[in-house]
């Protein structure tokens, strides 16, 4: 009894009532973890971004919403300059992680990645066991102490609600595990370097709901410590694990604020149109 | 001429389900109001079977307030209405509690021409004032129906500053009534009762009103002051009827 009483019982921990009745988050009250100023950016001559400018909070959740094309994954994506693999893509404007332009010539692309780690849609854990996949990120940058990685290991797949699942078989293959336990073994990878900020992108759409509800909850947890920006085609999903939500349009950013306001009480009838599943 | 585009959803399901329950909370509104008028003239005229008649009509408002929140939670599980979806079935489930309990006070009215025709009482004392009361709030829920089926937040506006004037009637009511108390209680207490029935039913019609405001600008107007409601009323008609 007090067992299935319990999720309840955390539930009303997390002060849901005070933060959204009483007093909603805003944004403006938020400490800025990245600051997208004036962004355009263009696949060869069609510009895919157009003049975004959104500071998104630290230690937050922030979604990105909208229709296929609109621009959320590729505004994601420049946040840690994964666009940079794209010969055609050239940008505009900045984007400041606390306070510094991660497109200034001086910067290291190899060190932004590390603080800015990454989780794609599909599960892309690496051919190796559990442990390696953890310690991967640690080994690269030259940690041998077997004492520090299994600490790191051990703490990383706790901190992304694996441990319990996985402890007795760290070494079988990482492929051994189904869709959604490869996704937090991914997110326990990101997480095992220490980053300040987790992009995902849809992380749970390949996902049933039981583990989609897993990678929720653990999305929860996590922005405890780090910052996490999700984009996401499942507007409920946005709407349960956000703290913040911004709609974009056709590369524009249409609507930016807290999520209970984008949901209840939007004030553009755009944004309205999108989340209430009408033609706009 | 839809305020709410209602009829502009992809899933042309959707807009039926949300369109019946809407119709459905304008019937049962329909019928407190009927309920109403007809419950206030029979204590007027001392008709009993009048009154015996409008008892038992309750019931289908009742029925209406069981089937309207079924529907309404259907939507909620299968749909997960957002934004002015959402607050149009919030300020359903808010409105059919309000107009059920308008009923209610209805009936008390249609049970106590029933009684007084019954115990030869006739026609309750100050009917005058008892009548003048009525009418003011029978108007009250007239403009609430038209408020709501018109989406209209400056009539609904209107409606919630009735309110303060219906209070006042009713005290006056009751404080002309107090000389009689001593040598004919039963009857004096009858106007008491009626005379609270009605102020309650403008209560109710404000509280309908106010759920208006809120669907229509997304404020929520409860217990707020008149110059916030009215405010947020013009905010909800800049926004709908630009």
């Amino acid at each position: 009894m007090t067992e299935r009483n319990e999720p309840i019982t955390r539930g009303m921990s997390r002060g849901a009532l005070p933060e959204s009745g009483g007093e909603r988050l805003k944004l403006s009250r938020q400490q800025p973890c990245i600051e997208v100023d004036k962004l355009n950016l263009f696949y060869g001559s069609a510009q895919a971004l157009k003049n975004i400018s959104l500071t998104i909070p630290e230690k937050r959740v922030t979604a990105f919403i909208g229709p296929s094309g609109c621009g959320k994954s590729t505004l994601l994506r420049c946040c840690n300059r994964m666009n940079d693999l794209i010969d055609t893509c050239r940008i505009e404007g900045e984007i400041r992680l606390d306070g510094q332009n991660i497109y200034a010539p001086a910067i290291d692309v190899a060190e932004l990645r590390r603080k800015v780690g990454m989780v794609f849609q599909k599960p892309n854990p690496f051919p190796k066991t559990i442990y390696e996949n953890v310690a991967y990120g640690l080994r690269i940058q030259g940690v041998k102490d077997r004492r520090v990685l299994d600490e790191v290991v051990e703490k990383s797949l706790r901190r992304a609600a694996l441990w319990d699942e996985v402890k007795d078989r760290l070494d079988a293959n990482a492929f051994s595990l189904s869709g959604g336990q490869q996704q937090r073994l991914v997110i326990a990878r990101a997480i095992a370097i220490e980053p300040e900020v987790i992009l995902l992108d849809e992380p749970a759409s390949a996902l049933d709901p039981i583990s989609t509800a897993k990678i929720e909850e653990l999305i929860f947890e996590l922005k405890e410590e780090f910052t996490i920006v999700i984009v996401t085609h499942n507007m409920q999903q946005a709407a349960r694990v956000s703290d913040f939500t911004a709609y974009l349009y056709l590369g524009e950013l249409v609507e930016y604020d807290d999520t209970v306001t984008i949901f209840t009480n939007p004030k553009q009838q755009a944004t309205e149109d999108y989340i209430t599943g009408r033609y706009g | 001429m839809d305020k709410l585009h209602l009829d502009q959803h992809i899933s042309r399901q959707y807009n039926e389900e949300l369109e019946q329950v809407r119709n459905a909370v304008l019937e049962m509104g329909q019928l407190a109001r009927d309920q109403l008028a007809g419950s206030l003239a029979a204590v007027l005229a001392g008709d009993g079977a009048r009154g015996r008649e409008l008892d038992a009509a309750d019931d289908r408002i009742d029925e209406l307030e069981r089937s309207i929140d079924d529907e309404a939670q259907g939507i909620l599980a299968r749909r997960q209405p957002a934004a002015t979806d959402l607050r149009l079935v919030i300020s359903v489930i808010k409105t059919i509690t309000d107009f059920e309990r308008m009923g209610d006070e209805a009936q008390k009215m249609a049970r106590m021409a029933v009684r007084r025709s019954e115990n030869g009482q006739g026609i309750p004392p100050q009917a005058e004032g008892l009548r003048e009361l009525g009418a003011r709030v029978q108007g009250m829920v007239d403009d609430t129906l038209t408020s709501l089926a018109a989406l209209d937040a400056q009539r609904a506006l209107a409606v919630c500053r009735l309110d303060a004037e219906i209070d006042a009637d009713y005290k006056a009511l009751i404080k002309a009534s107090l000389p009689s108390l001593a040598e004919n209680p039963a009857n004096a207490l009858d106007l008491v009762w009626a005379a609270r029935a009605l102020e309650r039913i403008g209560d109710h019609a404000c509280n309908i009103c106010e759920y208006l405001i809120y669907l229509l600008g997304g404020e929520d107007v409860r217990h707020a002051s008149l110059e916030d409601v009215a405010a947020a009323a013009r905010k909800a008609r800049d926004r709908h009827d630009t």
